[in-house]
């Protein structure tokens, strides 16, 4: 299945989130482009059904009730004076050593590993893991009309439902994009 | 979308101790700021308790605040994480659909909100977040990043996911 790469602009001009001259773009594209016009046409029904919603904001008496909680709170200092430590210093001392000792003896590796193999991911999971666990960075989202024959919306976010060979592709096509970090 | 113009004036007057300045951030904050907790928890209740909760935080720590980032992305993100960090008591519901100028029945409209609800709800926190502060505040990625967090780039993707979730579970109210 391929995706047509306009559709990437499809949400930021639903939500008038793009740059005028790309605006102008991806409009004459629109009018030509049954299939991102369809994109347009559903991803503008949805924001005006969730944009339906009105907030009903509380009534002034609330809002005096939260000014009148924040009056009864201490307001910190800032910058506090750091002095009144020193009266503690005699019993600190041991146990500041004692906590240098326990955190040399048991501290961890500089950077955090992310141990989960990358094909577990993959094939068990979905893609939100990969930006969450700093897998891959800015230009996934630009490759985002790659991995999109791999996504149907029916499949959700779960990936296990690719076939042995679309898995294989998209573990390589990954690998190849971000590297093996896992 | 706010865009913070003389706020850390206002901050500078509270770190000398004028009361009158932190009012003015208050004033000027408290409805984006319960916006954010509403469209979050999707019920009132929830909201208020939220919105109370950081302005109290915000109160307690605002001295603190040191400038090296702008003061609205330092208040958002106590907003965000105190959102995050919040975990529902129990199920509380609004009873109806808020009034709407929408000429749409009044049973329909409540069927459709809690459709809308439950699929904001089943959203990740995160995504959910990165949602409300992009469609409904307007907020670029790279703000969105600063406020929670997290790269530009995971923004981006958690916006993704979250529209093509929403899609997904609003599909037949399309």
């Amino acid at each position: 299945m391929s995706v047509c790469p306009y559709h990437r602009f499809a949400v930021d001009y639903a939500e008038d989130h793009l740059e005028p001259a790309c605006r102008e773009e991806y409009e004459r594209h629109l009018a030509g482009c049954p299939s991102c016009r369809a994109e347009q046409s559903e991803l503008g029904s949805l924001f005006a059904l969730i944009d339906k919603e009105e907030i009903p904001y509380p009534n002034p008496e609330f809002w005096e009730r939260v000014r009148q909680s924040m009056r009864n709170e201490p307001l910190s200092l800032g910058r506090r004076s750091w002095r009144w430590w020193f009266r503690f210093l005699p019993a600190l001392v041991p146990i500041l050593a004692a906590a240098w000792l326990f955190v040399v003896h048991n501290r961890p590796a500089s950077t955090i590993d992310f141990h989960v193999p990358l094909e577990n991911i993959v094939l068990s999971e979905d893609l939100d893991l990969l930006p969450l666990a700093a897998l891959v960075d800015d230009s996934l989202y630009e490759s985002m009309t790659v991995l999109e024959p791999y996504y149907e919306p029916d499949v959700d976010d779960a990936l296990d439902e690719l076939n042995d060979k679309q898995q294989k592709t998209l573990i390589i096509f990954i690998k190849e994009h971000y590297g093996q970090k896992s | 979308m706010m865009n913070g113009d003389g706020d850390e004036i206002l901050v500078e007057e509270i770190k000398n101790g004028n009361d009158a300045a932190f009012e003015r951030i208050f004033d000027r904050y408290r409805a984006p700021l319960y916006a954010i907790c509403y469209r979050y928890t999707r019920n009132d209740a929830d909201a208020r308790e939220l919105a109370q909760d950081i302005f109290i935080k915000v109160y307690r720590h605002i001295k603190t605040f040191d400038g090296r980032s702008k003061f609205f992305t330092w208040l958002y993100r106590i907003a965000v994480n105190t959102c995050l960090s919040f975990r529902r008591k129990n199920d509380r519901r609004p009873p109806a659909a808020p009034e709407s100028a929408v000429s749409v029945p009044m049973e329909e409209r409540i069927i459709m909100k809690k459709a809308i609800d439950e699929a904001l709800d089943r959203l990740p926190k995160r995504q959910r977040m990165v949602f409300t502060l992009r469609h409904f505040d307007g907020y670029s990625f790279s703000e969105i990043a600063s406020i929670m967090g997290i790269t530009t780039g995971a923004a981006k993707a958690n916006h993704y996911h979250a529209v093509r979730r929403l899609r997904s579970l609003l599909k037949e109210w399309l």
